[in-house]
């Protein structure tokens, strides 16, 4: 590309991202309420820390799950700086936040490093597990410091005000996310970011090509570790209050899973699923409470559904193997027209409109499962089973839920339980882990990344055919 | 002009005879005093204490090396299994002790071997459903599963155990009384019946273990898998057996642990009960070499001391952090640890 061009793009990427920034701060969340922009927020928030630490897991595939060490050092050095340094009225305050970003940054980068270091004798689950103890002891460590609100909680402050101040705007937290999002994808594109990339597929190859790799891996922590600190003193500035219970290890966890689901190495995927991972459980918030039956109905409801999709399948591919090429024709034909006759029966006969839907979902995801394994297009043979998964789901709950309120034995236990939808989540959460991690190891998008020819590719588009690194 | 060797060599004199000499001027009084200053009379008491302790974190342990050396796994969630050995205890106790018909050595029986069976039977569904699928996987996402397995479990069963206010296992429940024995130079020693009943039933354990390993067919197919799991397939070795044997005799232990240390000690049981000392006996396992059964026994013993000198030294804020320490250090300076033999993995 040259010069002109090069530059005409970026500044003018720049100033859409300015603009965006402005009407985001001025036009768009003034008109939400305030739950929604606080959602939004801490999900903007997320998205930086799962593109922060896919830089570490995915790209540089150096594997640490005490990402939220980083998180609290940058939050809690911020606010620490706040509440020593800061008086209302001196400086305004959205300086100050930029400043204290620069303060988060920098402790946790240092932090970064010193968790680097490990790394170069570690690999693995063993660094895996060294990362992990690290965070536990950063924990420990400021726990116990009185200075540091103990576990008490720090409240964010003025040196000359004892009330909590809330400084972050939502086009800081918006700007990080872009920012961050930007700074890894053209460390990607450009030569600097084949080091990580390279490390990542064969660190004997890479050090064997030239790569400094104890350089690469330890500039990876520190970059990862700073753009959390930085999300950090966002964070403690935007709450005006923390405490150790926001960066304990099941938020540790919970970055990890939002980078794996996404896909261990793409960036899009990272940042869709922390944006999309945090905003879809709290969803549940409010809903209404919901009955042990509907839990129990559900999770046996599921169980059931994927024993059967499985055998169905195993035995549909067994087939493949031996049979032959009209065999399968002959099946599928068969399960089409099957599934159609289904679907046209259930909706002719009187039953709730909820059993009707989902079987008629059942028999698609059937009929699209089968027309695809037989032509061999696994995508969208896999996106059929899912269908056929959830469409099974949805029509065995409700039998589940009166078997369980039938059964004497099942109702009496069920009766008086009832869950807050809220709770729901870190179990959702984490049979999603176990589930993607069986079915799809490499997560959601894998090592894709976004890109308009991806998109025009889908819709069918004429579309440029780009290499993709496995 | 003085070689350049020899100038180093001199800087290093100097440097060192100064530091030599501010240690012995400067820090050796602060240390004796320091010493001094200690309470000896705790010592070996918080030392008994902490074999105590260290026997439930070798139990644990030896469930995380003996996975490790069959499957080159980390099952984290160990610990969570360690957690559902507690509540069965707690909910053993409670069915049965209410009626108060049974003798209370009863009771502690069932409540152990309940305890022991419904772990082994969730360590077993656990390989099978999330384990065994995932075999041939990059070990990272099978430990990726591990950890999300953990965290199902810890955050599902806290909406199925009764968790407001935690419950415990009630103090009636342990039929041991407090011993005080006064010897001659060590002075007073206090042992909890309950704690030593606890070491006595984990050495059983550990040698009920060592019997199988050593001198079973099941033991010498494990060993024979963990030596190599592909070759021992290849001989003849029902693999897939093993490694249930080998859940199954983990998770067991982790149960006699879980319900020996709740009865014993009676804290309140949470969901994050298993939390800490898993880690903890992680640690253990690593510092003894991962994969080396006896190396796991060892380090659990020296993990238990090393949190009560910790508490001893008057730093008890800072017992759990000890074992992260332990872990960072043993992994960076002799990752084999004391034991193993096994380096640890390099590709």
């Amino acid at each position: 590309m040259n010069a002109p061009k090069f530059w005409i793009t970026r500044l003018g990427s720049i100033a859409i991202v300015v603009l965006f920034l402005f009407l985001l701060q001025t036009k768009i969340a003034p008109a939400l309420g305030f739950l929604d922009n606080r959602l939004i927020q801490l999900g903007m928030l997320y998205a930086t820390l799962a593109v922060s630490l896919n830089l570490i897991n995915g790209i540089t595939g150096q594997f640490s799950i005490g990402h939220a060490a980083f998180y609290q050092i940058g939050a809690y050095s911020s606010a620490f700086v706040t509440i020593h340094y800061y008086n209302t009225g001196t400086i305004e305050g959205w300086v100050w936040v930029l400043l204290m970003i620069i303060v988060g940054a920098v402790a946790a980068g240092i932090a970064g490093f010193v968790v680097g270091l490990p790394s170069l004798r570690l690999r693995g689950d063993y660094l895996a597990v060294a990362t992990l103890g690290f965070g536990e002891i950063v924990r420990i460590i400021i726990q116990n410091q009185e200075k540091l609100g103990g576990s008490y909680g720090l409240t964010v402050r003025a040196a000359n005000s004892p009330e909590a101040i809330k400084l972050t705007q939502i086009w800081m937290i918006a700007g990080l996310a872009i920012l961050v999002i930007a700074i890894c994808r053209n460390l990607l594109k450009t030569a600097h970011g084949l080091p990580f990339l390279a490390v990542r597929e064969d660190e004997l190859a890479a050090s064997a090509m030239g790569v400094n790799t104890t350089r690469t891996k330890v500039t990876a922590f520190i970059l990862g570790a700073a753009f959390a600190g930085m999300a950090g003193a966002l964070f403690s500035h935007y709450e005006g209050f923390i405490t150790l219970k926001q960066f304990d290890m099941n938020q540790s966890f919970l970055i990890v899973a939002m980078v794996v689901i996404g896909g261990a190495g793409s960036i899009t995927g990272a940042a869709m699923a922390g944006f999309f991972l945090y905003l879809l459980p709290e969803s549940l918030r409010d809903l209404p409470d919901v009955s042990g039956f509907a839990v129990f109905g559900f999770v046996l409801a599921a169980v059931v559904a994927l024993t059967v999709a499985i055998q169905i399948r195993k035995r549909l591919s067994l087939t493949q193997a031996g049979g032959t090429q009209t065999a399968f024709a002959g099946m599928g034909l068969i399960g089409v027209l099957g599934a159609g006759y289904l679907a046209y029966w259930i909706w002719s006969v009187e039953v709730p409109a909820m059993t009707q839907v989902s079987l008629t979902i059942m028999c698609a995801g059937l009929a699209i499962a089968m027309i695809f394994t037989k032509r061999r297009i696994p995508n969208l043979a896999g996106f059929g089973w899912v269908v056929l998964c959830a469409g099974l789901v949805a029509a065995l709950t409700i039998p589940m839920i009166h078997l369980l309120q039938s059964v004497s034995f099942t109702h009496a236990i069920l009766a008086d339980i009832s869950y807050k939808a809220g709770n729901l989540r870190y179990p959702l959460f984490a049979a999603m882990l176990v589930i993607v991690m069986l079915t799809r190891p490499q997560g959601m998008l894998g090592h894709h990344e976004f890109s308009w020819d991806w998109l025009k590719r889908i819709f069918g588009l004429p579309h440029k055919r780009t290499e993709i690194a496995a | 002009m003085i070689a350049r060797q020899h100038r180093v060599a001199l800087a290093i004199g100097v440097v060192g005879v100064f530091l030599l000499l501010s240690l012995l001027f400067g820090w050796f009084p602060i240390m004796w005093e320091w010493i001094r200053s200690r309470n000896w009379g705790l010592l070996d008491q918080q030392i008994i204490n902490g074999i105590q302790l260290g026997s439930i974190y070798a139990l644990i342990a030896l469930g995380y090396t003996m996975v490790y050396g069959v499957l080159r796994l980390i099952n984290f969630a160990h610990g969570e299994v360690y957690m559902v050995g507690a509540f069965v205890a707690y909910y053993v106790a409670e069915v049965w002790f209410e009626k108060n018909s049974i003798s209370p050595w009863l009771l502690l029986l069932m409540m152990i071997v309940g305890s022991m069976v419904v772990c082994s039977a969730l360590g077993v569904t656990i390989e099978r459903l999330a384990y065994r699928p995932l075999r041939s996987a990059p070990r990272i996402s099978i430990l990726i599963t591990a950890i999300g397995v953990s965290l199902f479990l810890q955050q599902s069963l806290l909406l199925v155990f009764r968790t407001a206010p935690p419950p415990s296992i009630s103090e009636t429940v342990n039929p041991f009384r407090t011993i005080k024995v006064d010897l001659p130079v060590f002075g007073e020693l206090i042992f909890s019946g309950g704690q030593l009943a606890m070491f006595g039933v984990s050495v059983v354990l550990m040698i009920m273990l060592w019997y199988v390993v050593s001198f079973t067919k099941i033991g010498r197919a494990m060993r024979a898998v963990s030596h190599d799991f592909n070759t021992a397939a290849l001989m003849g070795i029902d693999v897939n057996r093993v490694v249930t044997v080998t859940f199954i005799i983990g998770s067991a232990l982790a149960g006699a642990a879980a319900m020996m240390n709740a009865t014993a000690l009676g804290t309140p049981l949470k969901t994050d009960y298993g939390l800490l000392p898993g880690v903890k006996a992680f640690v253990a396992a690593v510092l003894g070499g991962i994969g080396n059964i006896p190396g796991a026994v060892l380090g659990g013993f020296l993990m238990g001391v090393a949190e009560l000198l910790v508490v001893w030294i008057g730093q008890d804020l800072y017992k759990d952090a000890v074992a992260f320490v332990i872990l960072i250090l043993v992994l960076m300076f002799k990752p084999t640890g004391l034991l193993g033999t096994t380096a640890v993995e390099k590709a």
